[in-house]
């Protein structure tokens, strides 16, 4: 099978399958929340303490500093939020990507369905739940008299953003159908990941010797592109077509491992 | 045109010690692995309307071949065609939501085997109706009993109203009512020909639905035919490979780890003129001759004759002291028959089966069955047996004019 018709595949499949794909989306975002008191407020507190946690480090007992000219703030608060509220999305899908089809060995082995729409759930479900926050993040913003004309191009970075990480969780997810210590690995990559990304600091305080380095490292076209049109008002198109490089990158990769592999799922589950 | 077509299916599994090996696999390229063979050239087609029965012992393939039947499983070589809307009962219930209502489960489950939402929508209440759980479909699935969970999980696969309808061993579970209501769904689903394919460890089940039947033996096709003769020839190689020709007898002595004190040599239906049977009639007259043997001085004991399901299932059993005959004298070569002047038992595959005890019906000594045996019926009728019954319908209430 060749690769056009593989990416078909994922287009078509959510919509030839629609009513199993939300019903996947309705019971993966009610299950995370059955028999918890606090639903989905708890996805909104996670990030508020973490929050809560940075400022205070960084911004009461650091001291850190913002420039405006370099950042476009100089309220951590503001700039923390505009690069972790996406990233919260993207950790949330990595780490239950190892789950996508290891949790679910009985419905694999049992029912034959399209099994693509499992992993376009696990991009989904994060994404739609933490778009809440983000919401708010950008009520806030507007208040404060951020608004510019810029953000339209939010929803490209978002969809880019989102298809990035739809193929590492392909990836992710298939992978760990071969080899389980994926789920260990995720972990302690994604904790070691976070600070190796301009999140709780901007990339100018990066001394200039090293800056290329953090280049290299494929969630920062998207992290900054995220600051660039919230906070700078600009997109720089080196930093889109590096993100639309990696996109590709990792979509491409993701469904061709999973287009091999899926069919040795349900021998080896 | 079939609706089901197997061409030369196989599937091999690699099975690795641990782990690690799958992984020194893909990298060195050098094999680490064993191969198992599940499934060795298995070829069969189905026609439409037509229903299959798999038999087999454990691990003879039914599962790894209902799951490529079912599109979970790829085979390593072969080729499966189906045509239609098909349903697969691999396991009832798989992907229920244990913290979700059953109302909630049925909507992903009926999802999964492909209604759209106005499908479902349509038939839920007919789903519950069916299930019989009108009174806690709104609970979590979690507080079911077995059960109640089974029900559930049959009652949305039936409602898809596939094309073709793919059933493992899911029915052994439930009660014996809901069983039955299960069966008569699947005959009716039969009657309006759909094809079914059916797994199962109950061969009652595979002789009431299926007209033809596979048994599988180590991955392979051993037999595959009209389901009377593959059932029979199954039953007679469990029994430990006992032929069910003519004039074969049991099984040898020489094969008998010790002499039984009287052996039952033969069990065989005839008929009133001594006719051997194969098939009978409900209500023919059935003689059930049993053939003995005593080698030493005569020995006193009863006799006892039953009829019973392939399965095991008792219908019926007598003896010689229940009957209030004084204890026989076994000696030398005898015949005993038990006169049946008219069997009430409803179609099906049966087989009679006679002991030997001793003077006081205490102790075995000695057990035989017969080969299986048809019984065809011209009544319609459910159940083991036909019972002389009428009707007496509820008047029509007069509406005055």
């Amino acid at each position: 099978m060749n690769i056009f018709s593989l990416i078909r595949g994922w287009v078509e499949i959510p919509f030839r399958f629609r009513t199993l794909f939300w019903g996947f989306v309705r019971n993966d975002i009610r299950g995370r929340f059955a028999g918890s008191i606090g639903g989905f407020v708890w996805s909104l507190l996670t990030p508020l303490a973490n929050l809560l946690m940075y400022i205070f480090v960084f911004s009461v007992v650091l001291k850190m500093r913002l420039k405006p000219m370099e950042t476009g703030t100089d309220s951590f608060a503001v700039y923390f939020l505009a690069g972790f509220l996406p990233w919260t999305a993207f950790v949330e899908a990595l780490n239950n990507a190892t789950d996508i089809f290891l949790g679910r060995v009985n419905l694999i082995t049992k029912v034959a369905f399209p099994l693509e729409l499992l992993p376009l759930t696990g991009i989904i479900v994060p994404f739609s739940l933490n778009a809440l926050g983000f919401v708010m993040y950008l009520v806030y913003l507007i208040f404060k008299g951020y608004f510019h004309l810029a953000w339209l191009w939010l929803p490209v970075v978002v969809v880019v953003h989102m298809v990035f990480s739809l193929g590492l969780v392909i990836l992710i997810s298939s992978l760990s159908v071969f080899l389980r210590d994926i789920k260990q690995f995720i972990g302690v990559a994604l904790s070691l990941w976070f600070f190796l990304t301009p999140i709780i600091y901007p990339l100018s305080m990066v001394p200039e010797k090293m800056r290329w380095i953090m280049k290299l490292n494929p969630m920062y076209p998207f992290i900054e592109l995220y600051h660039q049109v919230l906070l700078h008002h600009a997109i720089t198109w080196e930093l889109l077509g590096h993100s639309l490089g990696l996109a590709a990158i990792s979509f491409i990769g993701g469904v061709l491992f999973f287009g091999r592999s899926k069919y040795a799922f349900a021998d080896v589950l | 045109m079939y609706a089901v077509q197997a061409e030369k299916l196989s599937k091999r599994y690699r099975v690795y010690h641990r782990p690690f090996d799958r992984f020194k696999e893909a990298i060195t390229r050098r094999p680490c692995h064993q191969v198992v063979r599940a499934l060795d050239d298995v070829s069969f087609q189905v026609p439409f309307g037509d229903t299959l029965g798999i038999i087999g012992e454990n691990g003879a393939g039914k599962s790894t071949l209902l799951k490529i039947m079912a599109g979970t499983l790829t085979p390593t070589s072969g080729k499966m065609v189906k045509r239609g809307r098909a349903a697969a009962l691999l396991e009832l219930g798989s992907g229920f939501h244990p913290e979700f209502t059953g109302r909630e489960n049925i909507y992903l489950n009926a999802a999964l085997l492909g209604l759209s939402e106005r499908e479902i929508k349509e038939r839920e209440e007919a789903i519950i109706e069916f299930a019989e759980l009108k009174d806690v479909i709104d609970r979590p699935v979690k507080t079911y009993s077995t059960g109640m969970y089974l029900r559930l999980g049959f009652s949305i696969a039936i409602s898809v109203n596939p094309e073709l309808l793919i059933v493992d061993e899911a029915l052994s579970v439930g009660d014996h009512r809901f069983q039955q209501k299960c069966v008569d769904r699947m005959i009716g689903f039969r009657n309006s020909n759909k094809t079914i394919i059916i797994c199962t460890h109950s061969l009652y089940l595979i002789n009431e639905l299926c007209a033809m039947t596979i048994w599988l033996r180590k991955g392979r096709v051993c037999r595959f035919g009209k389901t009377p003769k593959v059932v029979s020839e199954y039953l007679a190689y469990l029994d430990g490979g006992a032929e069910t020709d003519d004039d074969t007898t049991g099984s040898s002595p020489a094969d008998m780890p010790y002499l039984p004190e009287v052996m039952i040599e033969d069990v065989r239906l005839l008929d009133e003129k001594g006719k051997r049977l194969e098939q009978v009639r409900q209500f023919q007259t059935v003689i059930i001759r049993v053939k003995t043997r005593r080698t030493g001085p005569p020995l006193k004991g009863h006799l006892a004759v039953g009829l019973g399901q392939p399965d095991g299932q008792q219908i019926f059993e007598t003896t010689t002291k229940i009957s209030g005959l004084e204890p026989m004298e076994f000696a030398g070569e005898q015949v005993t028959e038990l006169v049946i002047p008219s069997i009430p038992i409803s179609g099906g595959h049966y087989l009679a089966r006679a002991k030997v005890g001793d003077e006081h019906a205490l102790r075995a000594i000695d057990e035989l069955k017969s080969a299986p045996f048809l019984i065809e019926s011209d009544h319609p009728e459910l159940g083991i047996m036909w019972i002389k019954h009428y009707w007496r319908p509820p008047e029509v209430p007069k509406i005055p004019a």
